[in-house]
């Protein structure tokens, strides 16, 4: 019958101190027994020897114990005096042990003390081998990346984690990751909000997203204990992503087309402006295309009935210029996509312009679990047109101007991996705020 | 002085209600499949991934707009009650008389071939947090406006 109760064990387990554990017997019916007290005198380093005393009572009669090193989960290590983990004690005393591998878990290390034929021990201490010098690792996805060479793709999740032995009282741990724009924490992309993430550099976990390729990219990890003792591990990172991206950009000229029930439509020619684009995705990995249209401004003047109104299309939250998110995220994610802004022209207007700029962004997702998607760069566009009202029973229009494009026909494409960034959805709905 | 104004006076947007009760159902033609979470959700903004598959013989083509004009979802709480939409999304819905237009994307599917898009629900819907909702999404076939698609229904569990 064990001498100490399983819930005895736990009163001393959260009782007790981590490097000083004590198990004693437990209930007012046991006193009487013979009984075993393992107590740890010096705590066990690495490649050092600590000590337990173990007390058998009563004293004057004591029977042998067998005493037991083991460790049920981790790293850690532990040998007697004679490179055993089995001994025999036949009276209460001393008893060294030696540190071989420094545990990674708190108190998975366990001295327990047996009486001949028992099943369970009689005694039981809970400890840990500390690290003889503070040596962090890095992991990567539960692997240890200490001082290697990872290949990894832009929009990758990287997750790292230092697990440090409580026994460390740290009191500064930092990330340093390199060159801002070269990563990020994360990409938000609600309608109504959008943009990168910031990175949390501070504890012992960070996770982040490379966004630019490169080879030897090095993440160091500094951490500063109470004792102002400090140490360093680093993991170097060669990140591969599209290359060569491009993106085409056509356009017909500006047009008054017919629309449906006798109206109207000002726009640009046939399916309007296109975006083609082209990379080099890294080797084994997928082309993929995440179009994302921010709206810039958008201002249209309504001349109805000798009055001149300036609107823009109604956003969520109201933005001043029209501006936001151009519908969705994401815009589209075919290739080549296309844009027209056409504009409907009802017979009770007299005349209409219309000045819209937009940003046409060009993302591309690894594909992999938790991973996001990373920009490659955009293409600045705008329409413009002014029409005024020929004729009111047919709702015929005359074109005074019109044009619309790339902002830079020659050189369509800016090669950027800035994310966009959004604060109101333009959903062109029939609703527009006007003043 | 600030004024909004709808161009050039559509419908009202319970014509389209109604025009879309009334139309004969199309699981046929066109499905709809809208992924369900597997657990509670607990972002602030859901969005729903919604799966077009051409179920016909033929070639179909469609056009993506915007997600409150392509879609018209049935939200229902644990009672059964129908959620309305919030004054936001009803805004945000009106589509039949667009003055401008926006995105509007052609996709052609070929027979069984299938296309992805997002229905943000918490744009459209004030869902409490938390609750637990039905949703139905169902949308116009492309071509044949008195057919519409219907989705599955699933359950939308959404914790603080």
């Amino acid at each position: 019958m064990p001498l100490v109760s399983i819930a005895c064990w736990r009163k001393l387990i959260l009782a007790l101190p981590f490097f000083v554990t004590l198990a004693i017997q437990c209930g007012a019916a046991q006193t009487s027994l013979p009984a075993v007290t393992i107590q740890q005198t010096r705590k066990v380093i690495q490649e050092q020897t600590g000590e337990f005393q173990i007390t058998i009572t009563p004293a004057e009669a004591p029977r042998p114990v067998l005493l037991r090193l083991a460790c049920d989960l981790g790293t850690g290590r532990a040998i007697f005096e004679d490179g055993s983990t089995e001994k025999t004690l036949t009276e209460s005393g001393t008893v060294y042990v030696r540190g071989v591998t420094s545990s990674d878990l708190p108190g998975a290390l366990t001295l327990t003390a047996w009486r001949e034929g028992a099943l369970a021990p009689t005694a039981t201490a809970f400890f840990d081998v500390l690290a003889s010098h503070l040596s962090p690792r890095i992991f990567l996805e539960g692997f240890d990346v200490t001082g290697t060479h990872q290949s990894v793709v832009v929009g990758q999740r990287i997750q790292l984690a230092v697990t440090l032995h409580p026994g460390f009282q740290a009191q500064n741990q930092q990330w340093s990751i390199g060159v801002a724009g070269d990563y990020t924490g994360g990409f938000v992309h609600t309608p109504l909000h959008g943009g990168p993430q910031p990175v949390v550099r501070d504890g012992s976990t960070t996770t982040f997203y490379w966004v630019t390729s490169g080879d030897n990219r090095r993440v160091t990890y500094r951490i500063q204990l109470a004792d102002g003792t400090t140490a360093t591990a680093d993991v170097t990172f060669d990140v591969d992503g599209p290359a060569a991206a491009h993106v085409q950009v056509d356009s017909e000229k500006v047009v008054i087309t017919p629309g449906s029930e006798n109206s109207s439509l000002l726009g640009i020619l046939g399916s309007g402006i296109s975006f083609r684009a082209g990379y080099a995705p890294p080797e084994g990995m997928l082309k993929n295309f995440v179009w994302v249209q921010l709206i810039r401004s958008d201002a249209i003047t309504v001349n109805q009935n000798g009055i001149r109104l300036h609107c823009v299309p109604k956003s969520q939250p109201v933005a001043g210029v029209g501006a936001g998110l151009d519908t969705d995220f994401p815009y589209d994610t075919h290739n080549p996509t296309f844009d027209n802004p056409r504009i409907a022209l009802p017979s009770d207007v007299d005349a209409y312009s219309r000045v819209f700029h937009a940003r046409m962004f060009l993302l591309w997702r690894p594909g992999l679990s938790n991973s996001i998607a990373v920009p490659l760069g955009f293409v600045d566009w705008s329409f413009s047109g002014e029409v005024v009202r020929k004729d009111v029973s047919a709702n015929s229009w005359i074109l005074k101007s019109g044009q619309g494009g790339a902002n830079n026909p020659a050189d369509p494409f800016t090669r950027s991996h800035s994310y966009p960034l959004w604060n109101s959805l333009v959903p062109y709905t029939e609703v527009l705020t006007c003043n | 002085m600030r004024r909004e104004k709808l161009l050039p006076f559509g419908p009202p947007l319970f014509l389209l209600a109604a025009a879309l009760i009334s139309a004969r159902p199309a699981e046929e033609t066109l499905n709809l499949t809208i992924a369900a979470p597997d657990s509670p959700v607990h972002e602030s903004n859901v969005a729903l991934e919604v799966t077009m598959t051409n179920r016909t013989s033929l070639p179909m083509t469609l056009f993506k707009t915007n997600p409150g004009c392509d879609f018209t979802a049935e939200v229902k709480d644990t009672d059964g009650r129908t959620v309305p939409l919030s004054q936001t999304g009803a805004e945000l819905s009106r589509c039949q008389q667009r003055l401008i237009v926006g995105r509007r994307i052609l996709v052609t599917l070929k027979p069984g071939e299938s296309t992805e898009e997002s229905y943000p629900i918490d744009l459209y819907y004030s869902l409490p947090r938390a609750g637990t909702f039905t949703v139905q999404l169902t949308r116009e076939v492309p071509a044949q406006p008195k057919l519409v698609a219907r989705s599955n229904e699933i359950v939308l569990n959404l914790a603080r």
